[in-house]
């Protein structure tokens, strides 16, 4: 029996239109976009961690939105368990899909999806309505599903999911407002909140970038053993190649809103093939003086989502590229197990 | 000689009771032209205030209440308001934390590091030229001086407050958290150019930050704090390499190291003391595992272990090992 | 409520809010107990002789009479209660009607808001006395057309406001959270969005009964109050009919007094809770100076003795 991956994101493009001058509309020039995500294609098994990585502007937290519903893509399509994702976010089910959701209601169809699949964001300090205590915080997505009427039932929940959130005992947390609470409690406090569902998949946009990197460690522990113990999938976006090297089972990189790796995290960190891998992967600080690599450091920024350059998007700041580069749009090359890379040269 | 010498300085706030909060106690260091010192701790362990206290630029509330801060052999505590102002800027310089945010969003970059200069006397009429001198120094094209903090991406904003941190050539540049919200690349280049600045002007350079990879990258010395005390200071090799202090050791085990993924992160359980809940005794004995009761009654004090190498504990590594 | 302690806490602090306080409750206190205050009930007949009438302040009338004989005092008294409940039921009113348009046309800022927004534009644009005037004129006087008349006028400034907030609400976090859980429209607004806006609301609400107070003050003194009440427009509109030519100023002053008494504090007021509901900038939280200062309210004092003191010692 082929195991269906829970996630399946093809060729998804989402672009933003940029607002027009007055002259640009008079000259009737045409309508710019900033080309957030421009073809991202992946899948998400079950219970698997997939860490997509890339730099600001690189598209990672858009992919994020678009996989749970919460923006709707240019292009593209996205899956979840079957399911095209934009049809039953907004409560239309495509026609054809054999599945008792298209019976339901459109605002249950919404709520069918929302249920499975969960995120949490960056800034623990604004993820948390500073007026609903901790319980109340948690509770809210019982609320809305309509799980749990029974109030006993309902603690219960709310209990073992933060107990499973490593905020124990709950009643410690219980009755507090967020502004009591450390970052890293707060972020737990999401994590509650978001598995209280008991969602299949879980989005997870740079969840430790805001913590002390002391507390990092437990948060990134918690969701491998989330992980572990509930089968959840992971989309977990960063930054920081190191922490996503720790517990993620394979890697995406991301550049100007494409995919350029794509393989086990172990490889991509060890044996990266692209460039632009190959560059981030020596920039990475080390935490031994000792050990002096050769950098790669890229000159320049990251250009503009809005002008992408021609060909490969890469090219201008690659330290290999060669004229062919600027024409040619390199397709994935298979350069290892399950790994790939879009370069000419990989 | 030490450019920079921090004897046993001690910073408080007052709260509006009146009750003393002790926000850095007993703190000592000292920098050399041409080395760079990495100033390493978490968030509310009391860098800042430190750095703040140097400069005397604490807020209202703030007060130095014991310690030496010597520049090239003068005792700068001892100066007046009108002295420190000669200091600030032409001695030492700081980038602040989120001043690439602060920029005058009204004026050009241009304009705003030609009124440092202005401000500490350069000729008038030299300041465009300077300026421009400055931004190349950076690595920013001249011709971008024109140019407002918004047309200037991250990297180069950070660039431009460092540009004016250096328009008086000082001796001393302290940069407090200067890669924090940079991109991992564009961190790289900053760090890259900090290490270029130093060599190139003989800066004595001091970097507080919570990174500790960013430490490890370009600090010749570390010095570790918690909770307002220094936990452990030496050069950047003996810490990362022979860490003394439990803290030091939790801190490093909790730094993710890209060449060994996988490898076991651990974090270290609670949180720092508040200010004014610190234990009596060493400040990180709540939270360390091999503390003892000696640890919960005596604050440890600094002790010099081997050359250079200092550590305020009540136990010796090097017997445990 | 938690806010409400916040809010208190931070009132305490402030001299000019405490005092628009005083001078406010203070008029709510004459109101209430008008009828214990007041040495004479102002409806009551009265035989009066001709030398009676607008005479000045003396030991039984502390602010002499009017025109009709009666006494200055008592009917200023009693016309706090007309104002003030003139004031509150207008503006809450306008509170109401200007709240919930501001968090549908902040909420669903597309077709909906634009429309909603542009009514409110077109409101705005019409000078409100001129137009009270015409209602009044068409409708006839009375206590409920004036509050109805100035509570429907009075709400566009509060839902500007209501929806400049919501807007920037709306894209914080923990409430795209919410949608990320399936929150309906409704549910978003009410438990994440109005509660962020509430703070605001309050301090709006205590400016809007200042200026209730004051546009009923002015439809009365133009003759266009309720003719049975006597408020404090009323009188100053008597006054100026009849008592100025007389120079009976304790007929016209008091009015007037009374009037501006109740509006500086409510503003006061209004401006403190505005000042401290105000939401602060964010800074980051690594660079987070409440993170030291949330410990310490700062105020500016001169602490010299303290320098070169121990610090404290700490007892356990």
């Amino acid at each position: 029996m082929i195991h269906q991956p829970i996630l399946q994101v093809i060729s998804l493009k989402k672009h933003f239109p940029c607002s027009r001058s007055f002259s640009d509309v008079i000259l009737r020039r045409p309508r710019k976009v900033v080309h957030a995500v421009d073809g991202v294609s992946f899948d998400l098994r079950r219970g698997e961690i997939l860490a997509l990585v890339g730099e600001s502007g690189s598209g990672k937290t858009t992919v994020g939105m678009n996989v749970l519903g919460l923006q709707r893509p240019t292009e593209g399509k996205i899956l979840f368990d079957q399911h095209d994702v934009t049809a039953w976010a907004s409560g239309k089910l495509a026609m054809g899909v054999k599945e008792d959701v298209t019976a339901l209601r459109r605002r249950d169809q919404v709520l069918a999806l929302r249920r499975r699949a969960q995120i949490i964001f960056q800034d623990p300090y604004e993820s948390l309505n500073p007026r609903q205590k901790v319980y109340e915080t948690v509770s809210e997505p019982l609320d809305i599903h309509g799980i749990g009427r029974a109030r006993d039932e309902r603690t219960a929940l709310i209990r073992k999911a933060l107990e499973g959130s490593g905020l124990a005992p709950a009643d410690h947390f219980w009755d507090r407002y967020p502004e009591g609470l450390s970052g890293g409690q707060r972020q737990r406090v999401v994590i509650a909140s978001a598995l209280v569902l008991e969602p299949e998949l879980l989005v997870a946009d740079e969840p430790v970038s805001m913590l002390d990197v002391s507390i990092r460690a437990e948060i990134l522990s918690l969701l491998n053993e989330l992980r572990a113990s509930r089968g959840i999938a992971i989309l977990y976006t960063t930054h920081d190649l190191a922490t996503a090297g720790m517990f993620t089972d394979r890697m995406a990189v991301m550049y100007l809103g494409r995919i350029v790796e794509l393989g086990p995290t172990a490889a991509v960190l060890t044996s990266p093939r692209h460039p632009y891998t190959q560059a981030l992967v020596s920039v990475v600080p080390a935490p031994d003086p000792r050990r002096r690599r050769e950098q790669v450091i890229l000159e320049g920024e990251v250009p503009n989502p809005i002008d992408v350059p021609t060909g490969c998007r890469f090219h201008p700041r690659c330290p290999i590229a060669q004229d062919v580069c600027s024409q040619i749009d390199p397709e994935f090359v298979q350069v290892g197990e399950g790994h790939q890379a879009a370069c000419l040269f990989a | 000689m030490a450019t920079l010498a921090v004897r046993n300085l001690s910073v408080s706030y007052v709260t509006a009771s009146g009750v003393l909060l002790n926000a850095a106690e007993d703190v000592s260091f000292q920098v050399e032209q041409g080395k760079s010192l990495g100033i390493v701790g978490e968030s509310g362990c009391g860098k800042t205030t430190v750095m703040m206290a140097l400069l005397r630029l604490l807020p209202e509330a703030g007060r130095i209440i014991r310690g030496e801060v010597i520049l090239e052999g003068e005792e700068l505590l001892k100066y007046s308001e009108a002295d420190m102002c000669a200091v600030r800027w032409a001695q030492i310089a700081m980038v602040f934390q989120g001043a690439m945010n602060a920029l005058n969003p009204v004026r050009t970059i241009e304009s705003q590091i030609a009124e440092a200069l202005r401000i500490h006397g350069v000729e008038k009429g030299r300041e465009r030229e300077r300026a421009g001198e400055l931004l190349e120094l950076v690595g920013i094209s001249p011709t971008r001086g024109r140019q407002y903090p918004h047309q200037y991406s991250g990297g180069m904003r950070q660039r431009a407050v460092i540009a004016m941190a250096l328009a008086c050539q000082p001796r001393v540049l302290i940069a407090d958290e200067p890669t924090t919200a940079l991109d991992v690349m564009i961190q790289a280049q900053i760090l890259r150019l900090l290490v270029q600045l130093q060599k190139e002007l003989n800066l004595a350079l001091v970097i507080v930050t919570h990174d500790l990879g960013v430490v490890a990258e370009i600090c010749d010395d570390v010095l570790v704090m918690y909770a307002g005390r220094v936990a452990e200071i030496g050069t950047s090799d003996a810490i990362y390499n022979g860490p003394q202090h439990p803290y030091t050791r939790r801190l490093l085990q909790a730094f993710p190291d890209i060449e060994n993924p996988h490898a076991e992160l651990l974090s270290i359980p609670g949180v720092p003391p508040r200010l004014d809940d610190l234990p009596p005794g060493c400040r990180f004995a709540p939270r360390c595992h091999s503390c003892q009761d000696r640890c919960l009654r005596e604050t440890p004090l600094l002790i010099e272990r081997s050359p250079g190498h200092s550590v305020a504990c009540h136990l010796d590594y090097r017997k445990i090992g | 409520m938690e806010l409400m302690k916040d809010i208190w806490l931070a009132f305490r602090r402030r001299p000019l809010g405490l005092i628009g306080a005083f001078m406010f409750i203070s008029i709510i206190m004459v109101a209430v107990f008008a009828p214990w205050l007041a040495p004479y009930d102002p409806d009551a007949n009265i035989d009066v002789k001709p030398e009676e009438l607008l005479t000045a302040p003396d030991a039984d009338h502390l602010l002499g009479r009017d025109d009709a004989g009666k006494d200055v005092l008592s009917q200023l008294i009693y016309g706090a209660r007309v104002s003030l409940t003139v004031g509150f039921v207008a503006s809450f009113m306008s509170i109401f009607i200007g709240t919930t348009v501001g968090l549908v046309a902040g909420y669903f800022s597309g077709r909906i808001g634009n429309a909603l927004m542009r009514l409110v534009d077109f409101l705005l644009v019409i000078p409100h006395l001129p137009l009270m005037l015409v209602f009044i004129s068409m409708w006839g006087r009375g206590l409920w057309k004036i509050i109805l008349v100035i509570g429907l006028l009075g709400w566009t400034p509060t839902a500007r406001l209501v929806r400049s907030q919501v807007l920037s609400i709306k894209e914080r976090q923990f409430v795209l959270r919410a949608k990320a859980f399936g929150a309906s429209d409704l549910r978003t607004i009410m438990i994440h969005i109005f509660p962020q806006v509430l703070p605001i609301i309050l301090a709006e609400t205590v400016l809007t009964i200042s200026g209730s107070i004051i546009a009923e003050s002015s439809l009365s003194f133009l003759g266009l109050g309720d003719p049975t009440l006597v408020s404090w427009g009323m009188m100053l509109n008597f006054a100026f009919e009849r008592a100025i030519s007389r120079m009976a100023w304790w007929f016209l002053l008091p009015p007037g007094f009374a009037i501006i008494w109740v509006s500086l504090g409510l503003v006061l007021m209004g401006s403190t809770l505005e000042e401290i509901v105000n939401p602060r900038l964010k800074t980051h939280h690594l660079f987070d100076p409440r993170r030291m200062l949330e410990l310490i309210r700062v105020v500016p004092r001169k602490l010299e003795h303290l320098e070169g003191a121990e610090p404290a010692a700490w007892q356990r």
